[in-house]
């Protein structure tokens, strides 16, 4: 009986005409979720909007698997720029300008409505893409962004406006205790808060292989050092031939300061600290600072138990984080105009508002300025002004993978090793693997479009 | 085939329809070997990681064997049943699952200051520690069960002759036990050979921190790789995978000739393995080593169940849900595999009467796509079922794919207490033409009655704990292993939301193990009354 049950369920719950969107299980996604019936209503006929949401590596595998094979089982896929090299010199997905030619009554003057309002550079760092990796050579939009990130300061404003401690800061510093603009001011800050008599700590840090290179690249770029010679560029350009700089000065000074905040984080495990754990560490109140992806400061603020108590700056220095992701169709959809319809209606003004109240950053630049989304969110000037200042940081190209893994290791093996670490040497160390892995990587590129000729 | 007699043959096609959906699931593997330049293990740092593993399942294995047959030994000594009826809580480790227990462990509220730096041995004796808590407990209730059924004629014979405990361990109990220790073995050997989501989630793998297993090493080649482009990533992950078969099939062979020759050498050199200190060991001293083992399952649990009461939200739809996919599909699984046992065992009275260098190459045959890495099978999942991707064949395929992951563990479950059918009996019965029903009543059915429930509680287990593949199929019902998973990790973590659907989880089991326990109590008692 159960067993007739359980199949009888399945199939009443059927097939009804509908397209599938895949994304991690963050707020964003959940966003969009959410406001599913709203966009449905704006289809000129009734629709299903599936979602698939999952941790980020299973909604990779799924959504590779998918594109690689054809299947078209998610018509919209909400991925990351890390993907844009691999899905667009394979063809995997619908380019920008065949969105408008299908799409061709909603534009104007052969363009969506919604790419004027974009942030330009997000958009250009999450969505472009040039076939022809290598400079030169005709670049175009590939995914529409479906989210602006970036990772930004947060700070607990209890710590901050204590008089005793604004006293005792002024008292040794001589300076006004507040975000610090600066990253000497920082790590004074840093210092200041890791008190073992109050149990606070400065900051906590993310250590996991993925997130630490994630934070490691905002103090390395902000400081002139970074992984590659392309400066005023994309993370998804450059080749194998691009020079690597991750042993230059710049870069070696950058990690010799990373490595020096050891002493003032509070995460009882480093190496686990992911964002999310991070975020849980905040809560706790203790902790002064910590550098955080914007994608995940909803989640912050939506349970804690005083949400008032955490503001929200740009990363000190003069540049922040580019990040994000986009849209990107499957260009096997079995309904592609509806896939593309619910790009568009994702991306009018009066849907981002509301998925900005939901905890997506939108890539919208007129939606921060909505009083209800100022209002309700903290951290939308912090944003505004970290995307309006962002610039590449993290790696796109096709070996992107390669490089993050590579550095997160070596740098998980500076901060084991401490003030005994040989820094120079891990990072040449590293920089040689990295042109070994990358190597290999474009040789079977090459091998793979030559098979394909 | 050919020497076996047509209903041998016939008995044979379960198995064989198993195997051959298992080979047809991991078609996909073979079709990654085009091309070996692609597999550079040496150059891909692999070697750390697989020695690291081959180290660790090892040792690991080793001592969970060790401590479940010698536990089991010490604890055979408390006759009461009003006690042995807390035994049962041994099995709780194991039936919450690995994604659980590491969503229970990243809500420690403290961590140890000296692990943060993941020293090797230390980061292995830690992980070994939680595998032996999580496996060894079980081993020890097993062994324990199994010496429940002893003959105790032939030990209050054997003691009546001045038999030395050691001579007992060496001529009854271990003689009794060694086939448990086999099967054992070899499950052991599997579970922490691909040890993968407590390291994930709890300490996160790195092969810059010694907690890179060879699982998280395939996956990070498949990330690595995905810059290529998805088939490249996904072929050399299914290539990886293949090779990787070969050390655990050798690991698995190790271990079953070590137990059945080495057991043999122990219990022949009885005089240098002196086992008496476990019959000399005063009562106290078992009864602080039972609460000792028992409140170092619920004394974690409860600490950190504390930590969880003041986010739980209620989340019972989705119980509800699972229940209904996972209950007939556990039920129908625990169905086949008991009939076909039966009909194996009826058709194979004397090869299937012990594990044996002739019976060997079958048990090892049927465990041989679980040798395949998880991130492998899960890999071939997604390959094949883009053939089924209508809602009714997603679910079929999702069901089938259940069928054959757990078949080879409960198949060969059932295949070693079936053991305890001697091959006279069988015999005689079919010499008397019996009906095939009534063989199944007098010499399975009464007998084995709490082995197969305990089998569908594996069953179930497994299937409500899979996260290897029903993660990565198209078709997804709201699995609450994947979930807690989801809420453990990355972005998606949630403390809220993973307590909510940890706290039911533990209550389930918990009951389900109460249940078991006064089941087992009351057909124990009573077969002891009527020997």
């Amino acid at each position: 009986m159960l067993i007739l049950l359980f199949f009888s369920i399945s199939i009443l719950t059927g097939c009804k005409k509908g397209i599938t969107v895949i994304g991690e299980d963050i707020p964003s996604t959940h966003s969009m979720e959410n406001l599913k019936d709203e966009i449905i209503a704006k289809y000129p006929k009734p629709i299903r909007i599936d979602f698939v949401k999952d941790p980020y590596e299973v909604m990779v595998r799924k959504a590779n698997q998918d594109l690689a094979s054809g299947t078209g089982v998610y018509d919209v896929i909400l991925q990351y720029n890390t993907a844009l090299a691999s899905y667009a010199s394979n063809n995997y997905v619908y380019n920008l300008s065949e969105l408008r030619e299908k799409l061709g009554e909603f534009t104007t003057d052969g363009k969506f409505k919604f790419e004027d309002k974009l942030f330009k550079k997000t958009w250009e760092e999450v969505g472009y893409y040039r076939k022809n990796s290598s400079f030169g050579g005709r670049e175009e939009p590939f995914g529409v962004p479906f989210s602006a990130n970036t990772m930004f300061l947060v700070y607990n404003k209890n710590l901050f406006s204590d008089e005793k401690y604004k006293n005792a800061f002024y008292e040794e510093h001589k300076i006004e205790l507040k975000p610090p603009e600066d990253w000497s001011t920082f790590k004074k800050i840093a210092k200041f808060f890791t008190n073992s008599s109050d149990k606070t700590w400065g900051l906590v840090m993310q250590g996991g292989v993925y997130w630490i290179y994630y934070e490691w690249v905002n103090f390395s770029f902000s400081r002139g050092g970074g992984v590659m010679d392309k400066r005023k560029t994309r993370g998804w350009q450059g080749d194998e031939n691009t020079p690597l700089i991750l042993s230059s000065k710049e870069t070696l000074e950058a990690t010799k300061f990373y490595l020096s905040l050891k002493p003032y984080d509070g995460s009882d495990d480093f190496f686990s600290m992911d964002a999310g754990k991070q975020v849980e560490k905040m809560r706790k109140g203790n902790i002064a600072m910590c550098i955080m992806w914007s994608d995940v400061a909803y989640n912050l603020l939506k349970n804690a138990f005083d949400p008032g108590m955490f503001g929200f700056s740009p990363i000190p220095g003069d540049v922040s984080m580019l990040a994000g992701g986009s849209f990107y169709i499957n260009n096997k959809s079995k309904n592609p105009i509806e896939a593309m319809q619910f790009v568009l209606f994702t991306m009018e003004e009066e849907i981002q508002s509301k998925l900005m109240l939901q905890g997506l950053c939108s890539p919208i630049r007129s939606v921060y300025k909505n009083p209800e989304v100022r209002e309700k969110i903290p951290y939308t000037d912090a944003l505004f002004d970290s995307l309006e200042r962002g610039v590449y940081m993290l790696e796109a190209g096709p070996e992107s993978d390669a490089i993050i893994v590579t550095i997160s290791e070596m740098l998980q093996k500076l901060w084991r090793k401490g003030e005994d670490a040989n820094i120079l040497g891990t990072l040449e160390s590293a920089e040689e693997d990295i042109k070994s892995k990358r190597r290999r990587i474009y040789e079977q590129i090459r091998k793979l479009k030559l098979a394909d000729k | 085939m050919s020497n076996l007699s047509f209903r041998q043959n016939v008995a044979l096609w379960p198995i064989l329809l198993i195997l051959f959906l298992q080979l047809l699931y991991v078609l996909p593997i073979f079709g990654s070997f085009s091309d070996l330049s692609l597999f550079n293990f040496i150059e891909d740092n692999g070697h750390n990681s697989l020695l690291r593993t081959i180290l660790f399942t090892i040792i690991t294995t080793f001592f969970q064997i060790a401590f479940g047959f010698f536990g089991a030994l010490l604890l055979y000594r408390i006759k009461s049943t009003k006690i042995q009826i807390f035994f049962v809580l041994f099995l709780l480790p194991a039936l919450i699952g690995n994604v659980t227990i590491a969503s229970l462990l990243n809500k420690m509220p403290w961590f140890p200051s000296w692990l943060e730096s993941r020293p090797f041995l230390g980061t292995l004796t830690v992980l070994g520690l939680i595998q032996l808590w999580q496996y060894g407990f079980l081993f020890l209730y097993l062994f324990w069960f199994r010496l429940q059924f002893i003959d105790e004629k032939f030990e209050n014979f054997l003691k009546s002759n001045n038999f030395s405990f050691s001579e007992r361990v060496s001529h009854l109990f271990w003689p009794q036990s060694k086939n448990l220790g086999v099967l054992l073995a070899i499950f052991g050997v599997i579970f922490n050979f691909y040890e993968q989501s407590k390291i994930s989630i709890f300490l996160k793998s790195s092969g810059a921190l010694n907690t890179e297993f060879i699982s998280h090493w395939i996956s990070k080649i498949y990330q690595q790789n995905q810059g290529v482009n998805a088939s490249f990533a996904a072929k050399t992950v299914l290539g990886y995978s293949g090779i990787l078969i070969i050390p655990t099939f050798v690991l698995s062979f190790i271990f079953i000739l070590t137990i059945l020759r080495g057991g043999n050498f122990v219990t022949k050199k009885v005089s240098i393995f002196n086992f008496n200190f476990l019959e000399k060991t005063p009562k106290f001293l078992i009864y602080i080593f039972l609460s000792l083992s028992i409140l170092s399952i619920i004394i974690p649990l409860t600490f950190t169940l504390k930590n969880l009461f003041p986010f739980y939200q209620a989340s019972l739809k989705i119980y509800f849900e699972n229940i209904l996919y996972i209950l007939p599909t556990s039920l129908f699984i625990t169905f086949f595999v008991i009939l076909s046992g039966i009909i194996l065992r009826l058709n194979f009275p004397r090869l299937l009467q012990r594990f044996s260098v002739q019976s060997m190459p079958l048990f090892l045959i049927l465990f041989i796509f679980r040798m395949i890495p998880p991130t492998g099978l899960s890999f071939c999942g997604l390959e094949l079922h883009r053939l089924f991707l209508g809602k009714l064949s997603m679910i079929i395929f999702w069901f089938i794919s259940q069928a054959i992951l757990i078949f080879p563990f409960l198949i060969i479950f059932v295949l070693f207490i079936h053991f305890e059918v001697k091959e006279n009996e069988i015999k005689f019965l079919q010499q008397l033409r019996t009906k095939f029903n009534e063989i199944i009543g007098l010499l399975f059915r009464r007998r084995f009655f709490l082995h197969y429930i305990f089998l569908f509680l594996f069953a179930w287990a497994f299937t409500w704990n899979e996260d290897t593949v029903t993660e990565v199929l198209f078709f997804k019902f709201n699995s609450v292993n994947i979930l807690l998973k989801t809420k453990n990790m990355g972005k998606g973590l949630s403390m809220n939301e993973s307590s909510s659907l940890i706290l039911p989880n533990l209550i389930i089991t918990v009951l389900i193990l109460i249940l078991w326990g006064f089941l087992t109590n009351k057909y124990i008692s009573r077969g002891k009354d009527n020997r």
